[in-house]
């Protein structure tokens, strides 16, 4: 049973309940939003629209599930739409802008020229961080929260999905995220000018987004599977879908073959080496059981599972 | 209600403009006038002219056809199109470095007595100093946050490579139905001038870190080099210059196709239509080959192994389960490139060259971060 208070929002004096752990809180009549303990603090508070209703996140993880190797043949026909709910995970933006001008240099700065005489360290970077330990949704650990054009916060999104509160403290994250940024660009200032440096730290909070998520639930044959997909721009983090069994068994058929050829060049080796092939297969079947590992995981599960992977959006995403 | 929320028309035409707090200058879909919402940052801004949809698909075609991969890539089996245009700053970098440091250098020396030879490393300091540079780049700074992947930049180093024509916005006349599809621009010049300086600044250090440490091999004589670090340095680079060109619009076009229940995609350049990615299901003639690897490197791993251990002394038996530790590990690397559902291919670019300006991108340091910051969130995560 998680503890309550009620509260009254600083614009509209509406009255209602909030849980005592969030930090800020959303007026669910007005959408004015506030920090519980500086209720006239200026908030600025962002959201990153839903750009795809469930229908097109539902036709995006189709797509993207006819992708996955060993999927069902008859997948396609036979899949259908079950359920959906939008979560709104709230997120903290901060704009990282460290220098560490070393004491001795000139620094002349124009429009769209810079000349440094002498120069120590600085970084530049936009970081978004969850603002909540109590996410709903398993998101990847290094996801980017890419989505295209954030805006002010519209209450009339309240009713579109599951608001998530933010919980954690925005001022002690901005000093975690900061803290590798200024301390790189010390070492880097201590490297090229020992200790005479000034630090410049033009570093802020932007303040809080919530960020779309689709989890979308489809049925393949009587089984229940389920989906989590980015509604600003359908990039599918985690994917369940029905493996084929003719398939399966192709890859660990496969995988017993590849194991065997590495068994045979082994034990061929350890008999040209010692004349005894006996050591060879030992050591063969060693080195190939990782391999066959991945084969054997891969025909045990009538479900395959996708989870979203950081190198193949660094190479391919859609552009935002 | 939460914050002031303004509402902001095209000055062009009263048309909405989808705007961000972050937006600079945005391209109105309804008109095509570029709308300065940062009136203190106004610029001229370049476009690269697009292709005609029809004109990309056709090069697309001939790639296709050379790759023999051309019935997968005719316009019956068209199943998306997109093409977008990108806002990206070419900075013009230029630094030097004064540096000094001391590297100890291991290096393997022998000496004959009587019928043996005895070996032994000893590590010499070495001090150097010297002047580097000035080393001078082309950083290519995308105009927005969210950019930071490997086909946007790309995009940029084939713009670098071309030097085709860029055109002021105004006058460019484009079509009506890329006016929505212009990216709008989030980084004014000066924060591109400071990304561009820190990923400079960043590859001279390592670059004359290998300096360093090649100096102090050079310096060195009398046995075989082992290896060399760097006990302490000073860097000081010098004389930085940075000068960034107006924001230049590239135009990409992101092309899927399906064929046979498989589905293909494409980044294509969009003023000249030459394939920058290309993903596509993996062939069987390539889980054949990682089969084939596979097999012949736990094989031979596993073969070369035993007989290692076999031999009785530690030597031996330390190669031979590095042998078992590397077998299995390519064992396990090759069968998961046989499961593997997609190969995508970074096309005529050099990615190590991408790479280089990839290490420091905010792309990386975003997912450093969120680890960082996941430690402490104890979040359910994968």
């Amino acid at each position: 049973m998680v503890d309550v208070k009620r509260i009254v929002c600083s614009f509209c004096k509406a009255e209602y309940t909030v849980p005592t752990t969030i930090v800020y809180a959303t007026c669910p009549y007005c959408g004015t939003t506030f920090r519980l303990d500086k209720p006239d603090a200026t908030v600025e508070h962002y959201m990153f629209s839903a750009l795809l209703d469930k229908n097109s996140a539902y036709r995006y993880l189709k797509e993207f599930a006819l992708m996955q190797i060993g999927i069902a043949e008859d997948f396609e026909v036979n899949a259908s739409f079950e359920s959906s709910y939008q979560y709104l995970i709230p997120l903290y933006l901060y704009e990282i802008n460290v220098k560490t001008l070393c004491s001795k240099g000139k620094e002349s700065i124009d429009k769209d020229k810079v000349e440094i005489d002498i120069h120590g360290g600085e970084e530049t970077a936009y970081i978004v961080t969850p603002a909540t330990k109590n996410i709903p949704i398993a998101i990847p650990s290094n996801y980017s929260f890419p989505a295209r054009g954030r805006r002010y916060f519209k209450p009339t999104v309240l009713k579109e999905g599951t608001y998530v509160q933010p919980t954690l403290d925005p001022n002690q994250m901005f000093e975690y995220v900061k803290q590798p940024y200024l301390h790189k660009a010390i070492e880097e200032a201590r490297i090229s000018c020992g200790e005479s440096y000034e630090v410049n730290d033009n570093s802020r909070y932007v303040g809080i987004a919530h960020y779309p998520f689709w989890l979308i639930n489809y049925r393949y044959r009587d089984r229940r599977y389920k989906s989590i997909v980015d509604a600003a721009d359908g990039t599918v983090l985690y994917l369940e879908y029905p493996m084929s069994y003719g398939k399966r068994l192709q890859g660990l058929i496969g995988g017993l073959g590849v194991s065997g050829i590495a068994i045979a060049i082994a034990s061929v080796i350890s008999l040209i080496a010692l004349s005894a092939p006996i050591p060879g297969l030992i050591g063969g079947l060693m080195t190939s059981l990782p391999g066959l590992g991945v084969a054997l995981q891969k025909f045990l599960r009538s479900v395959g599972i996708y989870r979203y992977k950081v190198r193949e959006e660094l190479v391919f995403a859609p552009v935002r | 209600m939460s914050t002031s929320e303004v509402e902001f028309r095209c000055r062009n035409c009263g048309g909405p403009l989808e705007v961000s707090p972050e937006t600079i200058a945005i391209v109105c879909s309804y008109c095509g006038f570029l709308n300065w919402i940062r009136e203190d940052l106004k610029e001229e801004v370049l476009v690269v002219k697009p292709l005609k949809d029809k004109d990309v698909l056709d090069r697309l075609r001939g790639f296709a056809s050379r790759e023999r991969l051309g019935e997968i890539f005719s316009p019956s089996n068209l199943s998306r199109t997109t093409v977008v245009l990108v806002p990206i700053y070419f900075v013009d970098v230029s630094a030097g470095a004064e540096y000094s440091g001391t590297v100890a250098v291991d290096i393997r020396k022998c000496r004959s007595v009587g019928n043996q030879t005895r070996c032994w490393v000893e590590t010499r300091r070495v001090h150097v100093r010297g002047v580097y540079g000035p080393a001078k780049d082309v950083v290519p700074v995308p105009g927005r946050r969210g950019s930071n992947v490997l086909s946007v930049k790309a995009l940029a180093y084939r713009y670098m490579m071309n030097r085709v024509d860029a055109v002021p916005l105004a006058n460019a006349e484009l079509d009506k139905s890329i006016w929505r599809n212009v990216l709008s621009i989030e980084v004014d010049r000066k924060i591109a001038l400071d990304i561009a300086i820190d990923s400079h600044l960043d590859v001279l250090r390592k670059t004359i870190e290998d300096v360093m440490r090649k100096e102090a091999e050079r310096k060195v004589s009398g046995g075989s080099i082992i290896r060399s670090r760097i006990i302490w340095k000073k860097i000081t680079p010098r004389n930085v210059k940075a000068a960034s060109s107006p924001p230049i619009l590239l135009p990409m076009h992101i092309l899927m196709y399906r064929y046979r229940g498989e589905v293909y995609r494409a980044v294509v350049c969009g003023w000249n239509g030459d394939v920058i990615v290309l993903e596509r299901p993996m062939k069987k003639i390539d889980r054949i080959i990682w089969s084939i690897a596979a097999s012949l490197s736990s094989g031979l791993c596993g073969g070369l192994a035993i007989p290692m251990i076999i031999a009785g002394d530690e030597i031996g038996l330390g190669i031979g389960l590095i042998l078992i530790i590397a077998g299995g590990y390519a064992s396990w690397y090759c069968m998961k490139k046989v499961v593997s559902p997609v190969k995508s291919s970074l096309i005529g670019v050099n990615l190590k060259e991408l790479k280089k300006y990839s290490e420091s991108s905010s792309a990386n340091e975003v997912h450093k971060i969120i680890k960082f910051v996941d430690s402490m969130l104890s979040t359910p995560r994968f």
